[in-house]
């Protein structure tokens, strides 16, 4: 059992490594490994994770509870990792239907899995200063591992590679535009059962409302203090 | 000379693997606090029980409020040279009332010595700075803080920490006998790297007493913090050898003359800072804005020279709005 573990941790390392080093073969080293479909979850999940931790001030300002806020890093990462699946089947979509290539859909899930490998430094969005320019270069290095991965494992050219990622994007983005309703009802409860308080993710606007009740504090303080009494 | 290398990049590599540490590590006092993990510190919103004031409270013609350098472990008592700067200014403004023990490079004003659980550790440093050979000791106190001054400067945790900052200033004030419904004029001074925080803390006291704040920010790290919009005026003290009060509008594009519409650049249009030359200042150490013992052409000190300006400054602000209230219809 141990032994499985520590198999399975020396893979995520290899597979982490080999796609943050943008190796061509990275999607064929997880298929020689018979977990390795799971190992590209685990990094999705774990990702998805790390970059709600870098940006967790949103969890701080609401006030989650320290067990509710792991609960809504690892909830995170699930969404997180779905939402790659769903960027994955719209890229497989976008290759069948305008290039005429017939790729597995297996292949494209892992590309996109792979893809969120530098995601597992999203906690250093947390730096104060370099925190978005952090997130900038982690983003634009996993644009590159799954533009190298789709030219490998799609026979693709970099133009086209680069059309399949982001038509595959776009489309997303279209879905989640057009089911935003109930996408919005959906991000809510999950919210709620993850952190146990209502979705409030103004920050500004709970300062504020911070700043307003210290100020009524105030006035009862001044009310109640020795000189005013006198 | 491989060897030598390899080391050299082994300690870079220790060097920035702490460096990252500990700036992810910066946010966390003033975000646990928010959150309300750990019942060590009161709530953001909360206030002590109203105390008798002191009892020359009442007679202050205006308040100061002294937020210390970056290279500080705790603020009681202050550093010589600050105590010695504040005496000054206190001579200089009888009637001013001068808030003191503030520790700006915290959310609930907790010193590096007070309770915090590397506590032990800051105390040796303490310790160490006071001699003269390990009194370089207060680079490790300088890190810490400047970490916390990216706090303030961050718009994602900046309102967190100022607002904290805030809360422990205005019961500074309250303490010291500070009554919000007289409005008696407020002075945010900030040393160094507490300029950011001064600026960020002061929109928030703004905000709360309703009562016009100025900044008099002496050789202070400034950056393109919003919250420079909502301070009534920001009175640089800039000295001729001080480098290091240009590195927030270096780090900050905002600070830049390309952001037009930025916060800094605004209220640079609205003519909200003057920048005052004070002498030939370096930032820190021998030769500083508190330095005793030079002396410019005029025979002054430049710590005198430093109370001078910064006296100035106070007296001109309350003649005019004195002269204003003497204008306004009873």
């Amino acid at each position: 059992m141990l032994a499985s573990l520590l198999e399975f941790a020396l893979r995520l390392w290899t597979t982490a490594g080999a796609a943050l080093g943008l190796s061509p073969d990275m999607v064929a080293q997880t298929t020689a490994y018979r977990a390795g479909d799971l190992v590209i979850v685990t990094i999705a999940v774990l990702a998805g994770g790390s970059q709600l931790a870098g940006q967790s001030v949103i969890l701080f300002v609401n006030r989650v509870r320290p067990g509710r806020f792991g609960f809504s890093l690892l909830l995170s990462g699930v969404v997180f990792a779905l939402g790659l699946a769903l960027w994955a089947l719209m890229a497989w979509l976008c290759a069948v239907l305008i290039f005429g290539i017939h790729p597995s859909l297996l292949t494209a899930m892992r590309i996109a899995g792979l893809s969120s490998a530098p995601l597992l430094l999203g906690f250093l969005i947390f730096i104060p200063y370099l925190g978005a320019p952090i997130d900038w270069a982690l983003r634009s290095w996993g644009g590159l591992i799954a533009l190298a991965a789709v030219r490998v494992s799609f026979g693709l050219e970099i133009g086209p590679a680069l059309a399949c990622a982001a038509i595959g994007w776009l489309l997303v983005q279209a879905l989640t535009r057009l089911l935003g309703r109930p996408l919005a009802a959906l991000r809510d409860r999950l919210w709620r059962v993850a952190t146990g308080a209502a979705f409030d993710a103004d920050e500004q606007e709970l300062i504020d409302q911070a700043t307003a009740a210290l100020r009524a504090r105030l006035a009862d303080w001044e009310g109640d203090s020795p000189a005013a009494r006198r | 000379m491989h060897w030598l290398l390899t080391d050299l990049l082994q300690f870079l590599a220790v060097a920035l693997g702490l460096f990252l540490l500990a700036a992810l590590l910066a946010p966390f006092e003033s975000l646990g606090w928010w959150a309300g993990w750990g019942a060590r510190w009161p709530a953001p919103v909360s206030l002590p029980a109203p105390t008798e004031p002191p009892p020359d409270a009442a007679a202050a013609s205006c308040y100061l409020v002294f937020l210390s350098g970056v290279g500080i472990t705790d603020v009681s008592p202050l550093t010589p040279k600050e105590q010695h700067f504040l005496d000054l200014l206190e001579a200089q403004l009888p009637g001013a009332q001068i808030v003191r023990d503030i520790f700006p490079y915290s959310a609930v004003n907790n010193p590096l010595t007070g309770r915090r659980p590397m506590r032990g550790f800051w105390v040796l440093v303490k310790r160490a700075i006071r001699h003269r050979s390990t009194r370089n000791l207060f680079q490790l106190a300088t890190m810490r803080n400047v970490l916390q001054v990216a706090v303030s400067a961050d718009r994602r945790y900046g309102p967190v920490l100022n607002f904290g900052v805030a809360r422990g200033i205005l019961l500074g004030l309250l303490r010291c006998g500070y009554r919000p419904d007289r409005q008696a004029p407020l002075f945010l001074i900030g040393l160094s790297g507490s300029g950011q925080i001064a600026v960020g803390s002061g929109a928030f006291l703004h905000r709360l007493l309703g009562a016009p704040v100025r900044v008099i920010s002496i050789g202070g790290v400034l950056t393109s913090d919003p919250s420079i919009l909502e301070i009534a005026h920001v009175y640089h003290l800039a000295g001729g050898l001080d480098r290091t009060q240009h590195i927030g509008q270096w780090l900050y594009p905002g600070c830049w003359p390309i952001a037009r519409g930025s916060a800094w650049n605004r209220a640079l249009a609205l003519g909200r800072r003057t920048v005052i030359p004070v002498g030939p200042m370096r930032h820190m150490r021998h030769g500083d804005y508190f330095t005793r013992s030079l002396r410019l052409e005029n025979g002054l000190t430049y710590a005198e020279q430093t109370a001078a300006v910064v006296a100035a400054v106070i007296a001109d602000v309350l003649a005019r709005e004195g002269a204003a209230d003497a204008r306004q219809p009873a």
